[in-house]
């Protein structure tokens, strides 16, 4: 049983679609690095992991049970720091520690689990309204922890972190996945993702863009293409070959003058290159090609850029 | 076991912020106010006579605003704040985290409310004599029914709105709906249907219909369980204004459905049920982003 396994899943909220047909996969005992620019559409994928929103369309299931049943006794298995959720400023962070531990029905001590994400033993005993910024995320990080949890969903938990709270959150991340639990979290920030993930997936648009092993994405072999193939024609139902495979993330036709039209096509996982190559002969004889294969890096940057823009 | 949880911690929160004890001195406040003008105007004034007067701007008027402003940011407020997803992200359902909110905020106002008319009593005791404690002990069950009904109400607002601005206008516009034009209401209504305006004693159908607003409940239960007191006679000479107490006891109404506590106990339990319900319903499918 797969610890995350998503399916088409889609929100849409009116016509604007935030996050649109992801598939993804996290497995017990891995750390699922999933990135993107802000606004990208993490969080909003997360919420519907956690059954704070409800997918429009699609199914996700958490721990094997469907997102849809909002069942709250699954959450007894998953430690989760959703967005820059608000802490009560009138409760201490031991406050909040022992309430989640007794929701939880857990046993925990509070100290140690305060102990555990560098809180001293003074500051955990004060009002959360007196907490700096990375003090308030350490709590956040801390109940998370609670109870073992089969699974760690963590969105953005390096935000507001200082350099050594990002250390102490990679060595618990890393501690937690040795124990046998499955980490999904979120980031902005590619090197952070990069240094403990065993699998990533980089969200743009709210469409995954690619996915898969850090290693093989970082050496190459699986790793995204963009192939550009000149041909003698381009027909409709050539495109309709295409945009049919699965690793197609795009597809897009140049035909300008005098010189033979060139297809544009944008591969999720080099393999499928072949694939292309056969549905392209099967209308067209093709002319020539080249492939570029893309780094995790250029993945990232152009999302960003295209984010941005 | 959950809802137990968030039940105790939404009143730890309460005393915590000291809105318990601001409660509680707001509502002690007018009804310790309203018995010390009776008991100081009235001369010679019987127990029965004070323990009439328990039912009055603290439960009429106070009240219900009390109900509204504990209740209308419950859910909507922390939705807001975001604070919803720590609680959702431990093993609490929405469902556990409404009714846990409601039960929370319902024993807070019962806080006060049984603070306010343990004083009334005392201050009755001690001045004129004890009063009849069986009859003010249904009537003050009744009222912590109506208590239960006012936070259903706000808890149920809070649930169906999107902000704290928008459930802040409805409970407003519900209170003015059930205390200032409820009357206009009722007398609209009978006048579409009979043409006419009703007369002092009306038929059943627009009394149920006036009983439908849980505050003209809870108000009947008043005058069905605590006992019937002499008028007052108010007279101004030279020396100035005195009241005392007649010989006379009120026309009684005519005894109708709506006096029945059985009929008044099924409005007030409706009243708990019915905006928890539709509270839910709504709060079960919301986003919460």
């Amino acid at each position: 049983m797969s610890a995350i396994r998503t399916n088409d899943l889609t929100k849409q909220y009116g016509s604007q679609t935030v996050v649109s047909r992801i598939d993804l996969e996290v497995e017990a005992g891995e750390v699922y690095g999933f990135l993107g620019p802000n606004g990208a559409g993490k969080s909003t994928t997360i919420a519907m992991l956690l059954s704070y929103v409800h997918p429009t369309d699609g199914t996700a299931r958490v721990l094997g049970r469907d997102v849809c049943e909002g069942s709250a006794e699954i959450k007894h298995r998953i430690g989760v720091l959703p967005e820059q959720y608000q802490l009560y400023d009138r409760l201490s962070g031991r406050k909040h520690l022992q309430f989640a531990i007794d929701s939880m029905g857990a046993d925990g001590d509070p100290d140690a689990l305060a102990d555990r994400v560098g809180l001293e033993a003074t500051a955990v005993r004060r009002s959360v309204g007196e907490y700096s910024t990375g003090m308030k995320q350490r709590l956040r990080i801390a109940l998370a922890l609670i109870g073992e949890p089969d699974l760690l969903v963590l969105d953005e938990p390096s935000s507001g972190l200082d350099p050594a709270g990002i250390r102490l959150l990679r060595e618990i991340v890393l501690e937690e996945r040795d124990r046998g639990a499955a980490v999904f979290f979120s980031s902005h920030v590619l090197e952070q993702v990069e240094e403990v993930s065993d699998r990533i997936g980089i969200l743009v648009d709210g469409e995954l863009r690619m996915s898969g092993d850090l290693e093989g994405l970082k050496s190459g072999t699986g790793a995204a293409v963009e192939l550009e193939v000149e041909t003698d024609a381009v027909s409709r139902e050539l495109l309709t070959a295409v945009e049919s495979i699965d690793s197609v993330t795009e597809c897009a036709v140049t035909d300008s003058g005098p010189e033979a039209p060139f297809l544009t096509v944008s591969l999720s996982n080099s393999a499928a290159k072949a694939d292309v190559f056969r549905a392209i002969e099967a209308y067209a004889t093709i002319e020539d090609f080249t492939a570029e294969e893309r780094s995790l890096e250029s993945v990232f940057e152009e999302g960003v850029t295209e984010a941005s823009r | 076991m959950t809802v137990v949880d968030i039940a105790r911690k939404d009143v730890a929160d309460a005393i915590r912020s000291r809105a318990l004890w601001v409660a509680t001195a707001i509502f002690l406040g007018f009804i310790v106010l309203t018995q010390g003008i009776v008991l100081a105007v009235v001369e010679d004034p019987d127990p029965e006579l004070a323990t009439r007067f328990l039912e009055g701007p603290a439960t009429e008027i106070v009240l219900p605003i009390l109900g509204l402003l504990v209740g209308y940011q419950a859910i909507v407020g922390e939705r807001e704040t975001g604070n919803i997803k720590f609680l959702l992200g431990l093993p609490h359902s929405r469902l556990d985290v409404l009714i846990g909110k409601f039960v929370g905020r319902t024993a807070v106002l019962a806080v006060a409310v049984l603070g306010g008319f343990l004083a009334a009593i005392g201050m009755i005791a001690a001045t004129v004599g004890l009063p009849p404690l069986v009859p003010i002990a249904a009537y003050v069950l009744f009222v912590l029914l109506s208590t239960a009904a006012i936070v259903s109400i706000a808890v149920g607002i809070s649930a169906v709105a999107e902000t704290r601005t928008r459930a802040i206008s409805v409970a407003i516009g519900g209170y003015l709906l059930a205390t200032v034009l409820w009357s206009y209401v009722v007398d609209g209504l009978y006048y579409a249907v009979t043409r006419s305006l009703p007369g002092a004693d009306p038929p059943t159908w627009i009394a149920v219909v006036d009983h439908l607003n849980p505050l003209t409940a809870m108000s009947t239960s008043a005058d069905v369980l605590l006992p019937e007191a002499n008028q007052i006679a108010i007279t101004a000479t030279e020396e100035g204004v005195s009241a005392t107490q007649t010989d006379q006891t009120p026309a009684g109404t005519t005894e109708t459905l709506v006096h029945e506590p059985l009929f008044l106990t099924a409005v007030l339990l409706l009243w708990v049920a019915l905006p928890l319900a539709v509270g839910y319903l709504r709060f079960r499918d919301a986003d919460l982003s």
